[in-house]
């Protein structure tokens, strides 16, 4: 069952663009961008945590 | 492989099969240091057997060294694990791998027909260890592409 990756979702309800997330969550737009069009192979604990602290979300919100 | 070069591939193997027969008659002429006048007089069939062997294994030499120079073409030293290199250097390992057979058929073969006293010298010189060396290698250098892609699409 694939796992769908909600964060252009999350970026729109918190009106955050790409670049301003990657500043934010210090992590390079081209690997934002891997995991917002669901490439990304892997994710580590690390950056899913920055990216719901930046967000103000649940895990639940970004993957499904 | 496409009709066409399925044609081309069957009319070069006639071709050449027809050659050596033609080579034959005009003499003893040894091929590579292998007379193959005698094993044509001693069974035709046995001697298209052996021609069969040597063609393919001539093939079989030839389009490695085309696939290695795809191979050199390819690559790059600043990141050589590209998923291309390593299909092309598979290729490779596994045509190595088809040449070892292909010796080992010729020598069992050759043994044979030691064995109903033809007396003429057969052999093929073929280690097929460094061919499973080479398939080893390379499917450890595939495993690498793999695990370089997985980390680079590790965000």
């Amino acid at each position: 069952m694939a796992i769908n990756v909600n964060l252009d979702v999350m970026m729109a309800k918190r009106k955050m663009s790409l670049n301003e997330l990657s500043e934010k969550v210090d992590i390079t737009i081209s690997n934002l961008f891997i995991l917002k069009t669901g490439k990304a192979k892997a994710i580590r604990f690390s950056t899913l945590e920055a990216i719901c602290e930046v967000l103000d979300c649940q895990l639940g919100d970004i993957l499904e | 492989m496409t009709c066409r070069k399925r044609l081309v591939l069957i009319f070069v193997l006639v071709f050449v099969f027809i050659f050596s027969i033609s080579l034959i008659g005009s003499g003893k002429k040894p091929v590579h240091g292998l007379d193959f006048f005698d094993l044509y007089q001693f069974s035709l069939s046995d001697y298209t057997i052996s021609v069969s062997y040597m063609v393919a294994y001539s093939f079989l030499k030839a389009y490695v060294a085309f696939l290695l120079i795809k191979t050199l073409s390819n690559i790059n030293l600043l990141n050589p694990f590209k998923i291309e290199v390593a299909r092309i250097l598979e290729k490779i390992s596994h045509v190595l791998v088809g040449i070892s057979i292909v010796a080992i058929l010729y020598n069992a073969h050759s043994k044979w027909l030691l064995k109903r006293s033809y007396s003429g010298k057969m052999a093929c010189k073929r280690i097929g260890f460094y061919d499973l060396l080479v398939f080893v290698i390379t499917q450890v250098f595939k495993r690498g592409v793999e695990i370089q892609s997985e980390n680079e699409l590790t965000v």
